[in-house]
């Protein structure tokens, strides 16, 4: 028999935030404005106006969200099509500022994009993402953007209030949409000009992006779930604090220390789902036996390797299943 | 001694990481003094009775207009009855379905109805209401169905700015939607129908628009290319009211249609004007129900079954709010004599 010894609990938040279920709408919630309003504040100032130009004559205009306090844009190919030149970010106060495609994947109708830094360590005000595997039907929704370039035209962001009313799968593509899959269906308003800006939760928590896609029975708001799009979006996410040298940074791995045979040993008891471990085949029971091409021993060991890591780096792993090992590298998320 | 299993949780590496408060919060809200219940809770309980409808045709009902010009697809596309199932309400055990008459409309070859359990069933059409946009079908199953049926609403305590959902089972018949608004009028149609801000559209029609307790207001209907002014999703949606419903519903059992609404027809004109005391008739039309009545030009009619007439206009609209061959009692005055006539109101004739 095995015997187990000591470790050290590190920390489970993002594991337990994801999987907490959220409180449920009462149906006179619906009615109420009181929470509207408190929602606005908070979230608001992170989104933005956005508009290119393509081959000259073409403009486009529409929404995006700043997730992550350095300025990464979540918005959609409606919004910045592929070779999307002049890109401006308008700002809340009238700011413009220039921006930089991080990430396009037209499939899902994905676009990420930087602000350029206005100056050096600026940090935006950011939304979180949700939970959207967690969204019931009735639940209240908001819809903000950029409706009628109205953040441009005079620094406004459009509210629209509604409900989840509908969650059901787009089988075809309409209007300038690529999108087909999962959706999920508003009550709040979507105009033109609020494509690829959030639809957020009462927490203000990012649901989904709207999306120009619509169903011709309902002819109502739709957006691509966030849930979708995360495996897309996690690994550009985060933040590194050039004065604290710490970042925050997210695998999905959870360890345990083990007595084996020849001694101490590092096991993992559970994989996040998703995650960058889960992306990267780990499983439970296997044993890690090197981290960046050391040997490991114990989990002190995997925290110092580990620390210092930044998003979007790749954590070279040496790993033993059922006797036998194999190299395995995993893209590390970032988190806030 | 019992073996501790210890866990790290390298869900991090940083420093930094603070707990996020996740405070497990319950499942149930805390009860509200209006409605100690949950959207989704109200949901569930309702959408046991709200089922979806596929039918299969030969063909449609025409446009309502002709569609030209720079702009066709798109409007085509916007008044064109979208594939998919359409909305309906089951009654009760009997098998007895509730749905608006344009889901049926056109030549049907065959209907089926998916059931909130997902077992699906053919159904055929009993009657139907043009005047309430109602049909009536009925599930064909020797198989017993779900004890489930909505329960009604009191029409009468119906009021103007009352919270209501709006239900559908389309595109998905799997899957609820639902909108949610307020009564914005409580009798339209002749006092008929309820009217609604809940963005009511295609996949809303024949579906039901319950309160808050869950209970059945109106159903969705007028929605669809046959009443194109009022437009899908446009904050102007009407349901035909419980009250009504329940009033039609045993004729409609009995197989009988209901016909569209015929305007009652008196036969006088008169000035329409503004204000005044009663309605002065400018001009009998030979042969209507104010002639045989022995109505004359120049009679002022001062009452109508009672109530004192301001103007023209009011007697013209509690004309019609009565039906084609109901008698109605006037008050007539012609010089200083006041005579009490009572005409049978008859169908408008041909040419007028």
């Amino acid at each position: 028999m095995q015997r187990m010894s000591k470790v050290l609990l590190l920390l489970a938040a993002l594991l337990v935030a994801w999987m907490s279920p959220c409180p449920r709408a009462s149906a006179s919630e619906v009615a109420s404005t009181r929470s509207f309003v408190s929602t606005y504040r908070k979230v608001s100032t992170a989104v933005v106006g956005l508009s290119c130009r393509r081959g000259g004559k073409d403009y486009y205009f529409g929404t995006g969200t700043i997730i992550d306090p350095r300025g990464l844009v979540i918005t959609s190919t409606t919004v910045v099509p592929k070779g999307a030149r002049h890109l401006k970010v308008f700002l809340r106060g009238g700011v413009i500022a220039a921006g930089e495609v991080v990430l396009t994947e037209s499939q899902k109708e994905l676009v990420l994009l930087r602000v350029k830094q206005l100056e050096k360590r600026t940090e935006y005000p950011y939304v979180k993402l949700g939970n959207s595997d967690d969204v019931r039907l009735g639940d209240p929704a908001f819809t903000l953007g950029n409706a009628f370039q109205s953040i441009e035209v005079d620094d406004q962001v459009s509210l629209g209030k509604g409900l989840v009313s509908g969650l059901y799968n787009l089988n075809a593509t309409s209007s300038q949409s690529k999108y087909a899959g999962p959706a999920i269906e508003t009550s709040a308003h979507l105009n033109s000009g609020m494509d690829g800006g959030p639809l957020l939760d009462r927490d203000g928590a990012v649901l989904g992006i709207l999306c120009l896609n619509y169903s011709r029975n309902r002819w109502l708001g739709t957006a691509i779930p966030i849930n979708e799009l995360k495996s897309l979006v996690l690994p550009h996410l985060g933040w590194f604090d050039d004065r604290t040298e710490s970042a925050s940074v997210y695998v999905g791995l959870e360890l345990e220390e083990v007595e084996g045979d020849d001694g101490l040993m590092v096991r993992i008891a559970r994989v996040g789902e998703p995650s960058p471990a889960s992306l990267a085949q780990l499983g439970a029971g296997e044993r890690i036996t090197r981290v960046k091409g050391a040997r490991l021993e114990s989990l002190g060991g995997f925290r110092t390797a580990f620390a210092a890591t930044r998003p979007g780096e790749t954590l070279r792993l040496e790993v033993v299943k059922k006797g036998e090992p194999r190299q395995v590298e995993i893209l590390v998320w970032g988190r806030y | 001694m019992r073996p501790q299993t210890w866990k790290a949780l390298a869900l991090l590496a940083g420093s930094l990481l603070l707990a996020q408060a996740s405070a497990k919060t319950s499942d149930s809200v805390v009860p509200d003094s209006v409605v100690p219940e949950t959207v989704d809770a109200l949901l569930e309980r309702v959408g046991q009775w709200v089922v979806a409808i596929e039918v299969e045709r030969n063909e449609d009902i025409p446009l309502p207009f002709q569609i030209r010009g720079a702009s066709a697809n798109q409007l085509r596309n916007y008044f064109k009855r979208p594939a998919g199932p359409a909305t309906g309400i089951l009654l009760d055990r009997e098998g007895y379905v509730m749905t608006s008459f344009y889901n049926v409309a056109g030549t049907v070859q065959s209907m089926r109805v998916i059931l909130s359990t997902g077992n699906s069933f053919p159904a055929k059409l009993i009657a139907k209401s043009f005047r309430d946009d109602v049909a009536l079908l009925r599930i064909e199953t020797n198989e017993s169905l779900p004890e489930a049926g909505p329960i009604w609403a009191d029409s009468s305590k119906s009021q103007t700015g009352q919270i209501l959902f709006a239900l559908g089972r389309s595109p998905d018949p799997d899957r609820l939607t639902v909108t949610e608004g307020i009564v914005s009028a409580t009798r339209r149609n002749g006092g008929r129908a309820i009217q609604t801000d809940a963005k009511l559209n295609y996949g809303n029609a024949g579906g039901p628009l319950v309160n808050l307790e869950g209970r059945l207001v109106a159903m969705a209907s007028r929605v669809g290319h046959t009443q194109p002014q009022w437009g899908l999703n446009s904050g102007v949606g009407f349901g035909t009211s419980a009250a009504t419903l329940l009033a039609i519903l045993p004729q409609l059992k009995a197989g009988k249609d209901i016909g569209p609404f015929r305007p009652p027809f008196l036969g006088v004109r008169g000035n329409r004007n503004p204000s005044g005391k009663g309605a002065q008739v400018r001009q009998v039309i030979e042969g209507s129900a104010a002639a045989q009545a022995g109505v004359r030009v120049d009679d002022v009619i001062r009452e109508f079954n009672g109530i004192e007439l301001y103007n023209f206009d009011h007697l013209r609209r509690l004309i019609f709010s009565c039906e084609v061959n109901e008698k109605i009692r006037l008050k007539i005055q012609r010089g200083d004599q006041v005579l009490e006539v009572a005409p049978i109101l008859r169908v408008i004739p041909r040419g007028l």
